[in-house]
């Protein structure tokens, strides 16, 4: 008698114990998915959906002379014109014909702070370009230098420098691509 | 031990491994089920989202862009913010936050592709 009071003094104890446990668990999880519910409902009313923007951002180039001698070494500008908005970064590849000029250097320009391509590609004419503002940089861009490109007239005559359009964009506000324009330019060498 | 011993005894030895085993047991549940309930890496990532990383010639400032609007909001995986931005295609590293390591990555895959345009 006195061991099956005791057996059922332990059974019982044990139940209390697992209800006891069981209880405290199911009311904390109850406790922190309320909580958890409660932060997601207040991100979800302050999340920010980012707006589109009309693209209208240009790039061209800018030369200080109309016409440019054989041989004669030269700077162009790449400008960017952002329109006063906050461009996050501007990237071009720029094709050229390697017959009539030389594309000797890239500098970079005072807006962007990082430059993580400057390449020129002289067998197919090319130069590209990425410049970007720093993550934590959010300046308004207006009409401002991206680069500027040092060349070296090689031939007589016309020839053109134009964006690949594909390959050009401004970026901004998540990932939108603001570039309207990206004009080209004829250089005259005499 | 014989039977008489075994009948006298106060507490019944033998039955310790049930009680044990089922407390045990009791615990281990609400452990996995509190961990299952709140843990966020219970969800395991979509195929679509390792679809839409860009590849290292892909990489250029259209994500860079994207990247850093979602850096500066500190976003992860499970924000509204995350989902509605469509960070996860700028989570180069796949561990479903937007950080250092994904800007680190971002600049090194812009580096290696102009290598790449160089070499071709």
């Amino acid at each position: 008698m006195n061991e099956e009071v005791k057996l059922a003094f332990w059974l019982s104890l044990i139940m209390i114990l697992l209800l006891a446990f069981g209880s405290v668990g199911w009311f904390y999880i109850q406790q922190r998915t309320e909580r958890q519910l409660t932060q997601l409902e207040a991100e979800v009313k302050t999340a920010k959906e980012v707006e589109r923007v009309e693209p209208k951002a240009a790039l061209f180039l800018e030369k200080d002379k109309e016409s440019f001698g054989l041989g004669e070494i030269f700077e162009l500008e790449v400008v960017v014109d952002g329109k006063g908005e906050m461009i996050d970064g501007v990237e071009f590849v720029l094709i050229y014909d390697p017959e009539a000029v030389e594309v000797r250097g890239i500098e970079s320009a005072d807006f962007f702070s990082l430059y993580p391509q400057k390449t020129i590609d002289p067998s197919q004419g090319l130069v590209r370009v990425v410049a970007i503002q720093g993550p934590a940089e959010n300046e308004l861009l207006g009409k401002e230098s991206a680069a500027a490109l040092t060349l070296v007239g090689l031939k007589i005559g016309q020839s053109e420098l134009r964006f690949a359009k594909e390959k050009t964009h401004v970026a901004a506000y998540g990932g939108q691509d603001l570039l309207k324009e990206a004009s080209s330019l004829t250089l005259n060498i005499n | 031990m014989p039977n008489s011993a075994r009948k006298n005894a106060t507490i019944r030895w033998s039955a310790l491994p049930y009680f044990s085993s089922s407390f045990l047991g009791t615990i281990i549940l609400f452990l996995f089920f509190g961990l299952v309930l709140t843990s966020k890496r219970g969800i395991l990532p979509q195929p679509e989202i390792y679809e839409a990383q860009p590849s290292v010639t892909e990489v250029g400032v259209q994500e860079y862009s994207l990247l850093k609007l979602c850096l500066q909001a500190e976003a992860k995986k499970g924000d509204d913010f995350f989902e509605k931005n469509q960070c996860a295609t700028v989570d180069f590293n796949f561990d479903e936050q937007i950080d250092d390591q994904d800007l680190d990555f971002w600049l090194k895959a812009s580096t290696a592709s102009a290598q790449i345009q160089e070499n071709e």
